[in-house]
């Protein structure tokens, strides 16, 4: 029994797993990750599932050896990833300091929020129609509906970000005679970033599920695209090609986030 | 750690009482700050404001917001009226109204609501049923959370409505396909915060439980389970969103029934009023939704844990 391993240990952990067990959790990881794959191939063998629709591990990395080869599937990943990195870096820009101005201004966060959180409720891949009769079949519409997609998170988190600061650390700034501005330089600014953080890692996600939609409605480059039109030829090995880059990019992207996350909760003291 | 700052906190929050940590707020709305020493100086005696301007500080959030969003609608219909804003284009508040009462009127709107709404209740509630009970036995069993947790994370990572055209594949272009993106897509949001939730149950209560015999079934009902709730409503709420992105895409990828099908043809007809209806009908499916949720949870219960789980998408 798991639990019973925990009880014999020493200190009291809030957690139930405080042992770190890195070579358990890679042994059965492998395991889980092989296993999958071996009784894919197996079944797809022996012809439990069809072929035409289920593809196979093998057969997946022998469409990705032929695109790679031939270098067919870059030009795909470079129009996905500069829609998705134009896009991002626009709701990055103009989201942190909208944010940062929606939490510091009292009037303007009243004014702002319910007409924000309408804004959040809205799936706003619902507006895509109207963003590609806009903006036409172009690199441009992509971008905004990754825009759309990704700058409210970023927004929301920035804004609960600085409502969050430690009532006490201001108060002490203010009786030091802090100014307003050093108030949010040295005070607000900082406890703020975990937040921002948080929410360009949401954003992050966000702008690409934007530009899967987007090239999955009009497009003739990107991955959503190749994944769709794969699709509809039933070539299914390199349907799940796309989809196995697009989960890697999400896999890379989390984790680099998370990197700079923990490097900036690692100064940051617990406040309570 | 931040709570995770996909959660807005709704349309509740943002229209009730001044934040606890909002110190500026609190001492402006109360008028009086002995709660915070140094503003003293700056706010005037309680007896010197009128009625209204009381009135008008003890509600400023409300009035505010709503004079916010007032103002957005009231903003959009000068600038089209003048044509600053392309009517064409982005259509504006009144011609939305129009085509709206024109729309609630055909009976073709109310069968898309109707499929619509089934496909997004049948796909979410599978999802729930089945992503709470996996999601537990995923936490607590240390070596069955270390054997799928590559997947797990893989898929949590995936933008899921990825699978479309694969899901196209499998089952056609039916009311099936959409079940299932839409189920796909609130899975793995609801199952990843559950098992986090029960992997971070306070091991003393844990101890405490064993230590007075409680059995293991016990031990679930009121240990377990009683403190991943939040998660779970976390989960929940992150799949609202996921499971509406299902709903509108899948819809507009078959190209049968249902409100984005209806949002794709009335843009195609060039009908950006009508079009822009549907968007609000999504629009208050995601706010009924999430504070429906809102509602459940303050039921549920009223502590709840700093919660920083892993959004998928």
């Amino acid at each position: 029994m798991t639990a019973n391993a925990s009880v014999a240990g020493k200190a009291p952990s809030p957690r139930r797993w405080a042992f770190k067990r890195p070579s358990e959790r890679a042994l059965y990881g492998a395991m889980g990750f092989i296993g999958v794959l071996v009784l894919w191939e197996i079944a797809t063998d022996v012809g439990i599932f069809k072929k035409s629709l289920m593809s196979a591990p093998s057969l997946i990395v022998k469409a990705a050896m032929t695109d790679f080869g031939s270098g067919a599937i870059w030009p795909h990943i470079t129009t996905s990833l500069s829609e998705w990195a134009i896009g991002f870096a626009i709701g990055a820009v103009v989201g942190i300091p909208l944010g940062l101005i929606i939490g510091w201004f009292r009037r303007f966060d009243y004014f702002a929020s319910v007409m924000l959180s309408a804004i959040y409720a809205t799936p706003k891949v619902a507006l895509a129609p109207m963003i590609i009769l806009v903006a036409g079949i172009g690199i441009e519409a992509k971008v905004i509906l990754v825009l759309l997609l990704s700058i409210f998170a970023i927004i929301v988190s920035t804004v609960s970000g600085v409502h969050s600061v430690d009532r006490r650390h201001q108060q002490i700034a203010q009786s030091f005679g802090a100014s307003k501005r050093l108030l949010f330089t040295s005070v607000v600014l900082p406890s703020t970033i975990p937040f921002i953080l948080s929410g360009l890692r949401i954003g992050a996600g966000r702008a690409l599920v934007g530009v899967v939609v987007a090239e999955f409605l009009v497009a003739n480059q990107g991955i959503g695209w190749y994944i769709s039109f794969n699709g509809t030829m039933l070539n299914s090995a390199r349907v799940y090609l796309g989809i196995l880059m697009l989960g890697l990019f999400g896999i890379v992207l989390g984790e680099m986030i998370r990197v700079v996350e923990r490097r900036f909760d690692s100064w940051r003291p617990e406040i309570h | 750690m931040p709570e995770d700052g996909s959660e807005w906190p709704g349309l509740r929050v943002a229209l009730a009482v001044p934040q606890r940590r909002d110190l500026v707020s609190v001492a402006a709305a109360s008028g009086q700050s002995a709660d915070a020493g140094y503003r003293t100086i700056r706010s005037r005696d309680r007896k010197q404001r009128s009625k209204l301007s009381r009135w008008y500080r003890g509600n400023e959030r409300t009035v505010l917001g709503i004079t916010g969003l007032v103002s957005f609608f009231v903003l959009w219909q000068i600038l089209a009226m003048l044509g600053l804003i392309s009517e064409f284009f982005f259509s504006s508040p009144l011609a939305i109204l129009a085509a709206g009462i024109k729309e609630v009127q055909n009976p073709r709107f109310w069968t898309d609501v109707r499929i619509s709404a089934f496909e997004l209740t049948m796909g979410a509630s599978i999802a729930l049923v089945t992503a709470v009970p996996l999601g537990i036995l995923i936490g607590w069993y240390r070596r069955v959370s270390f054997t799928f947790d590559p997947w797990l994370n893989f898929f949590n990572a995936l933008p899921r409505i990825a699978l479309l055209p694969l899901v196209v594949l499998w089952v056609g272009l039916g009311i099936q396909m959409k079940i299932l993106i839409i189920f796909l897509g609130a899975f793995f949001s609801i199952i990843m915060p559950t098992a986090e939730g029960v992997r971070t149950v306070d091991r003393t209560y844990l101890d405490v439980a064993r230590s007075y015999g409680a059995t293991q079934r016990k031990l679930f009902t009121s240990v377990v389970v009683p403190a991943t709730v939040p998660f779970i409503v976390t989960g929940i709420r992150l799949a609202i969103g996921r499971a509406l992105i299902g709903v509108i895409v899948g819809e507009m990828y078959a190209q049968t029934e249902g409100l984005g099908v209806m949002i794709d043809k009335a843009e195609a007809a060039l009908a950006s009023d009508r079009m822009l209806f549907g968007v609000l009908i999504f629009t208050i499916a995601g706010i009924i939704t999430t504070e429906a949720v809102g509602v459940i949870e303050r039921y549920l219960q009223r502590w709840r844990p700093s919660i920083d789980v892993e959004e998928g998408h």
